[in-house]
């Protein structure tokens, strides 16, 4: 059996008296997608933290690469790339500087950490940029070249800490399709988002994260199948507790011209789509509308992912 | 030895980006340290000469004891340049982005050391040329001005770790600023400006404690005296023990705040 690329076993961070992270366990397989979605303040940075060595646990255990984050660090450091909430960038420097200095601190002589800088400035497209000081970079820009950073030493594992939060639509899709080829070239990436479409987009699975724990993980047709309300549309407005009465799958409303019954993730939309026909007599005109993963995670959490964070969690869990 | 390998590049490059920063802004960096030593050398020189009369000073004049004296101020004088970036380097993630590149982050200091060090050069050769030009001496020649060039780089690395500390505890890159009127206190509680025979006891007993008066009278005895006396190997043992505390200092504070995060 391969060892997963990220592994984390009851992973604990307390500050003082705030539960930061509580018990948290994940597997990420060689080169999967895992996404950890969740609200500002739920814990997501705080596990990026403790995964890449930049923040020690209070418990539980934790393996990047095969390597133990407490008694491995230099290992994890050196199997791992890293791109945190807010682009680690000196704003002075330009960006051919800011790439040559990350391979000098790798220990390559001066003309690797040259050459290895200006492949990846191309890579990144910021070529036409390299000599300008970063302060001048617009934020698509800074955030390129943060990754660029983070894949400066080729690691197998990969983590963005909200990678797209501040570009825009079109710098984000455009980071995205470079998640998607960094994958294709077998880097395992662990991305946290509370984007919901960049979660469904980009993961293969997702985990979803709440008030330092972990609630819920699957891919995103599972998390649909286990967590989301389906929703049957019928034509018409029907006498809704007679509908009702007959459906056991979910509540029943009638407004507007139209009759919606909802089936629960527990229910069989089969089932549902029987009762239905017992009492209307046909599913002419019948609808079923899946769930969204916005709807899976306030199913899950109870609130939206915009909606404020949990007090408990309010600043060092950002 | 495998330390030594890990670090050194890691140094290196610090130490780089050390002089980038100084030359981007060199009025801070390498010019401001010159200013308030150059002021008391053409003010004091004016002003104090005939205190020679007045004050026994060891060296005969008060211008040869004071310029020695004068040349250290440049390593206290806008101390600790670098750490306002170390303090921003914290504050923005950049130090956690250079941090996880190198296995120990006590590497992210020293090179910043070594510009604390070298960048008082100029400043160094401004001075001792002004104080010469002001009555001071340099019977020692060369050696001479090699030697108290060396204890004043010595010094403005060790005096350096405390604005590190400032920075590394706080984030905040204005804080180690605050502390620049610690050198006047330093130094005048020393032997950099009159000798102990002349201070009232209090300040006598202060500067007795004072390893700025050990390296003054060092550099003094290494400009004026006997360059291989035991004053100027005690301040050579001084002012490297302050380094290697500071940076053992200073490297353990910021490993624990990295490990903070």
């Amino acid at each position: 059996m391969t060892t997963p690329a990220i592994e984390a076993h009851d992973l604990t961070k307390h500050f003082g008296d705030l539960v930061a992270v509580d018990h948290l366990s994940l597997s990420v397989a060689r080169g999967e997608i895992f996404g950890l979605l969740g609200r500002n303040g739920s814990g997501k940075s705080t596990t990026v933290r403790m995964l890449t060595t930049l923040l020690r646990p209070t418990s539980g255990t934790a393996t990047v690469a095969g390597y133990d984050v407490y008694t491995r660090p230099n290992d994890v450091r050196r199997s791992s790339g890293v791109t945190l909430q807010d682009p680690a960038l000196d704003p002075n420097m330009s960006g051919r500087e800011h790439l040559t200095l990350i391979g000098r601190l790798l220990l390559l002589g001066k003309r690797k950490a040259a050459s290895r800088a200006d492949e990846l400035l191309v890579a990144f497209g910021l070529s036409g940029a390299a000599d300008r000081r970063i302060g001048t970079y617009s934020g698509g820009m800074q955030r390129r070249l943060d990754i660029a950073t983070a894949l400066f030493s080729r690691p197998p594992v990969l983590f963005l800490d909200e990678p797209t939060t501040g570009l825009d639509p079109q710098s984000r899709r455009a980071l995205w399709d470079e998640i998607h080829l960094l994958r294709a070239g077998g880097t395992t990436v662990l991305l946290t988002t509370q984007y919901l479409e960049e979660a469904d987009q980009l993961a293969d699975r997702i985990g979803v994260i709440d008030g330092g724990k972990l609630i819920a993980g699957g891919t995103p047709r599972e998390l649909r199948a286990e967590h989301g309300l389906r929703t049957v549309t019928l034509p018409g407005e029907h006498h809704a507790p007679t509908v009702a009465a007959a459906v056991t799958t979910g509540p029943v409303t009638a407004r507007d011209g139209l009759t919606t019954v909802e089936v629960r993730p527990d229910a069989s939309l089969d089932e549902a789509l029987a009762q239905i026909r017992s009492v209307i007599g046909s599913l002419d005109g019948v609808s079923v509308t899946s769930a969204s993963l916005e709807d899976v995670f306030v199913h899950l959490t109870g609130r939206d992912i915009n909606s404020a964070p949990a007090r408990r969690n309010e600043g060092a869990a950002a | 030895m495998r330390l030594l390998e890990t670090s050194a590049g890691p140094v290196a490059a610090v130490f780089r980006r050390s002089v980038r920063e100084g030359l981007r802004d060199p009025g801070p960096a390498l010019f401001l340290p010159v200013l308030p030593p150059l002021l008391l050398v053409i003010a004091m020189t004016s002003l104090f000469g005939r205190l020679g009369g007045v004050i026994e000073f060891p060296t005969g004049s008060f211008e040869e004891f004071f310029i020695p004296g004068a040349i250290l101020i440049v390593a206290i004088a806008g101390g600790g340049f670098t750490s306002a970036q170390v303090a921003e380097d914290l504050r923005s993630g950049f130090m956690d982005r250079l941090r996880l590149q190198v296995p120990n982050p006590r590497s992210l200091l020293l090179g910043r050391y070594g510009f604390e060090a070298i960048r008082i050069i100029p400043g160094i050769a401004i001075v001792l040329g002004t104080g010469l030009l002001f009555g001071g001496a340099l019977p020692n020649g060369l050696p001479g001005a090699l030697t108290i060039s060396v204890l004043a780089m010595l010094l403005s690395a060790a005096y350096a770790s405390l604005f590190y500390i400032a920075a590394i505890i706080t984030a905040d890159p204005q804080t180690p600023l605050n502390l620049n009127p610690l050198g006047i206190i330093i130094a005048f509680l020393s032997t950099a400006f009159i000798p102990r025979a002349a201070m009232p006891d209090w300040a006598d007993a202060v500067a007795g404690f004072n390893p700025m008066t050990v390296i003054v009278d060092g550099a003094r005895a290494a400009m004026i005296g006997d360059l291989t006396s035991r004053t100027v190997v005690a301040a050579f043992a001084v002012a490297a023990a302050g380094v290697v505390l500071g940076m053992a200092a200073s490297g353990a504070v910021l490993t624990r705040k990295l490990s903070r995060g």
